[in-house]
């Protein structure tokens, strides 16, 4: 029986139906050596959503299953949870508009995700190897290397059709160096859209460095201090706290401390959330309900310009959505497990605009500070903005030069109060996951007067 | 297509017929996850039943492992997996064998006093509500409240090449409550959280009053609480900390695939004083009720109570059966996935500190300046540097022996081996908590911890 003819025959009017066919491919290493291959890993989810309304009433339930034997179940669960949630908000599945087309896949990982991963695990081993012989040797302890292709369909009763295939690429490595009783490490996550962007040989000379210098850290004093984060850290100080601020949701629940038009950073900061971006980690022509992605500009020169809308929050606050609504994906959650997530309002890719200088200007203008390359996890409150997390790997700066590197000792602070201290943002952006945020585009940034705290 | 558990015991052992006398050993594993959750806020009220079933296979011959999953349930395509399974693998030096293990055969249902599988969607829907109403109703300034109900039932089945033949069914059900208070532009907020391998009893024995008065009480203090300072102190942790501490900084550094891959800072420590003569820290996988607990785990070994540390010296690593093999020891039942989407690990269960034989007003009397950590949010670990990240919602200064001034999140920080080293007092009273476990980022498994209140001479402090 056709799907259509499912909905119809249990008297369900409106609906929308996701589904997310998902396979893996994976090698794990221990040591230089092959622990683990993996594959074909298959997840297959279907996602029913239906609504129902009495009056001014509306009620939205949602429910899955990993078989398509079982979509007339999930439709008839769907329904009876629309009608238990009855309440009065405006919601209506979105009709088709036409969609932009970022670059989300990579053929090489579609065509073939287990040859992939293979060729990429020879490669990163005969670079590590290569560099296993030198004096301070370097070696894997573990690696993770795997591809993802994922294809999405998503329909609904307002006649929208819409298709996607799109790949990620993980790779996961902890390097340890040592040197007689002294260890150290580098311990890298890394999403990205396409295997060409994590090349081993780009990506690994940076990493074994880290590894090394880690070697000879020690803790840093407590004081007041110049900071740079590198862009990694920086996706994870700034997604969770102005992606949230930024939604409309947060504003309608009276929670975002955002105004339209109040300065709510230094004027170095422009940030957008760029659904569109070729490659970025949750660019998509259209968001998981079915509005168009695009490019909302969030801050600009320091002033919060606009907020993010749901389909949900749009049609509540009278805006247009701007293609927010999304199966929000954290390092938290399974990509292959998507599918199920409830549909949430959520920035894409946050994109900071880079500055004028390189990092080495903007370290050369530093006369007490750390640069910081990872932190154990910072992840920030999202509502208060204040965080404080463990310095893992980060260098000393002292009158514009690197003197020492760093281990240990925390990093704390508001997140809202640094971004009206940011003095400087390089020139180069990075697509980057963090650790507690999926996607981000950004450049260095300085902040100045952050509490360090060590020995 | 198979979803009966006779029928799937079938599919498993057809599977594993297909790899018999190619591979040295052989492993199936059926996983059935259905949930039923609700999330109500001021605002939404979100109700969603997620399922995921599927079966994982692996098979393990010269040193390495091979493993495919799927979700079709079908003869058919558990015979094209078993092609990729029996292939021939990349050479590696280290041709570790498995140690052999006698078969198991178990049929356990986990026994809960209240099958939310039996209670009526309009009923969970209408104690949520309840909840919900209360919390929200006890103070102005909170400006949202988010209750969370989410039930879980794990079915696995587990069939081997040595004839194990397993079924094990764990219900496990949780309520969170999350408060929002708000004064101009001050915005704190705090969480409560209940539940473990438990039925709809942990709803209906709530009291829902004080549960809410609670948690909102706790995120109006933070409004007027101050910022924690920074530097060296001699601390006191809540029993919540005291177990994210077990967990996060001993507990990842015994994961015994840490110490076959050189990457724990615990090797060679086996034996060896490593803490304080008044600590003992275990990790049980048969703790009742605990939100870690299991029948079994993933590779078929019955659940263990293991003594991690005992009066300061370290007795055991925590080992799935390869690492278990490696190192010639037995295993712990500590092999875990979070699906059959993803990889065994070797994970903790529940872990704990055992308690000791203070009261709080004895750990607190001699202190003249210090800091209380109270209710954990989160850690990280740091398995070859020996690092400490634990983070909890609030503190208070402690000063001469008395708890004075609220403050926000609280992080600690430091060597583990020096912290543990430095506890000199152990509460009598222990608690145990609920959460997930990721192994780095990834790989969430459900686990508990816990333990008594803690004092230690001296860790490193910050807070935001």
């Amino acid at each position: 029986m056709s799907q259509n003819r499912l909905f119809k025959k249990a008297g369900v009017e409106e609906y929308d139906l996701y589904t997310l066919k998902v396979t893996v491919n994976e090698v794990q290493l221990r040591g230089f050596e092959i622990e683990i291959i993996r594959g074909p890993v298959e997840s297959c989810g279907y996602t029913v959503r239906v609504l129902s309304r009495k009056g001014e009433l509306t009620g939205l339930g949602q429910s899955s299953c990993s078989q398509s034997s079982k979509l007339e179940k999930c439709i008839r669960d769907s329904k009876y949870l629309s009608q238990l949630n009855l309440r009065k908000a405006d919601y209506e599945f979105p009709l088709a508009k036409k969609d932009s087309e970022p670059k989300i896949a990579d053929n090489q990982i579609v065509k073939n995700g287990e040859k992939s991963v293979q060729q990429y695990a020879d490669s990163l081993l005969r670079n590590l190897k290569t560099e296993a012989k030198s004096k301070t040797s370097v070696k894997p302890t573990f690696g993770k290397i795997r591809t993802y292709v994922l294809e999405t369909l998503l329909e609904n009763s307002a006649g929208l059709r819409k298709e996607k295939t799109e790949t990620y690429f993980y790779v996961e490595l902890a390097l340890k160096v040592s040197l007689g009783t002294k260890l150290a490490e580098f311990w890298p996550r890394k999403f990205s859209r396409t295997i060409d962007a994590l090349a081993s040989e780009e990506v690994l000379p940076k990493w074994i460095q880290l590894a090394k210098d880690t070697l000879n850290a020690r803790m840093p004093v407590t004081k007041k201090m110049t900071v740079i984060l590198n862009p990694k850290s920086v996706c994870d100080l700034l997604v969770p706290t102005i992606g949230s601020h930024a939604l409309g949701e947060m504003k309608f629940k009276k929670q975002s401390l955002f105004n339209k038009e109040d300065e709510v950073a230094s004027n170095h900061l422009t940030v957008q959330d760029d659904g569109l971006h070729d490659f970025g980690l949750l660019s998509s022509p259209f968001d998981d309900e079915g509005n168009p992605q695009r490019i909302t500009t969030v801050i600009e020169k320091g002033v919060f310009k606009n907020y993010l809308y749901d389909q949900k929050y749009a049609l509540n606050m009278n805006e247009a959505p701007t293609g927010n609504g999304l199966r929000s994906l954290s390092l938290m959650t399974n990509i292959m497990s998507k599918h199920a997530l409830p549909i949430v309002g959520s920035p894409t890719n946050l994109s900071v605009k880079p500055g004028n200088a390189g990092l080495e200007t903007m370290v050369s203008e530093v006369k007490n500070g750390i640069l910081i390359e990872q932190f154990s996890w910072l992840n920030p409150d999202r509502l208060s903005t204040s965080f404080s997390s463990e310095i893992r790997n980060a260098y000393e700066i002292r009158d514009g030069e690197y003197t020492q590197a760093l281990k240990g000792g925390m990093v704390s602070g508001k997140v809202f109060d640094m971004i009206k201290n940011i003095s400087g943002i390089s020139n180069q952006q990075h697509m980057e996951s963090g650790a507690t945020a999926f996607s981000c585009i950004s450049p260095y940034i300085r902040f100045e007067d952050v509490q360090v705290v060590g020995k | 297509m198979a979803t009966r558990s006779y029928d799937v015991f079938d599919l498993l052992e057809y599977a594993g017929n297909q790899m018999e006398g190619k591979v040295e050993y052989w492993d199936a594993l059926f996983d059935s996850q259905s949930s039923c959750s609700i999330s109500k806020d001021n605002v939404d009220e979100r109700i969603s039943l997620p399922e995921l079933i599927g079966i994982q296979l692996r098979s393990f011959k010269d040193g390495v492992w091979l493993s495919a999953s799927t979700y079709q349930m079908e003869k058919t395509r558990l015979k094209e997996l078993v092609k990729y399974l029996v292939r021939s693998r990349p050479k590696v030096a280290s041709k570790a064998k498995l140690n052999e293990l006698k078969p198991s055969k178990l049929n356990v249902t986990m026994p809960v006093k209240k099958n939310p599988a039996d209670i009526s969607l309009e009923s969970k829907l209408e104690d949520i509500r309840s909840f919900h109403k209360v919390a929200c109703n006890l103070d102005k300034r909170i400006i949202n409240v988010h209750a969370r109900y989410l039930d879980s039932q794990i079915e696995r089945i587990f069939v081997n090449s040595e004839g194990s033949s397993m079924r094990q069914k764990v219900t496990r059900t949780r309520l969170l409550i999350f408060s929002v208070a708000r004064e101009n532009s001050k915005i704190r907020s705090d969480f409560e959280s209940l539940g473990g391998t438990k039925g709809y009893e942990v709803i209906e024995e709530c009291d829902f009053g004080a549960v809410a008065k609670k948690n909102v009480d706790s995120s109006i203090e933070l409004l007027k609480a101050k910022t924690p300072p920074s530097g060296e102190f001699p601390v006191i942790v809540d029993s919540s900390t005291a177990g994210l501490i077990a967990h996060e900084s001993l507990g990842h550094g015994l994961e015994a695939d840490q110490v076959i891959r050189q990457r724990s800072y615990l090797t060679g420590l086996i034996g060896k004083k490593i803490a304080s003569e008044s600590t003992t820290i275990i990790d049980s996988s048969k703790v009742l009720g605990g939100h870690g607990s299991y029948v079994f785990d993933d590779e078929g070994i019955p659940a263990k109570e293991n003594i991690l540390v005992k009066n300061g010296i370290l007795r055991q690593f925590l080992t799935d059966r390869f690492s278990a093999s490696v190192l010639g020891c037995e295993t712990t039942a500590s092999s875990r996935v979070e699906s059959y989407l993803t990889k065994h690990f070797v994970r903790m269960s529940n872990t704990y500190f055992a308690p000791g034989d203070m009261t709080l007003e004895e750990l607190l009397e001699p202190m003249k300046k210090g800091v209380m950590l109270v209710h954990s949010n989160f850690g990280m670990e740091d398995p070859l540097g020996g690092g400490i990240q634990c983070t909890s919602t609030k503190g208070y200064t402690i000063k001469h022996g008395q708890i004075e001034t609220p403050l926000t999140e609280v992080s600690l920080s430091g060597s583990v081996l020096e912290l543990l080293k430095s506890i000199d007092g152990v509460g009598k009273e222990i608690k145990f908590g609920s959460g997930t476990c990721g192994k780095g980022s990834e790989d969430y498994v459900p686990v508990g911890d816990g333990g008594p209140y803690l004092r230690i001479q001296k860790a490193i402090l910050s807070g935001g």
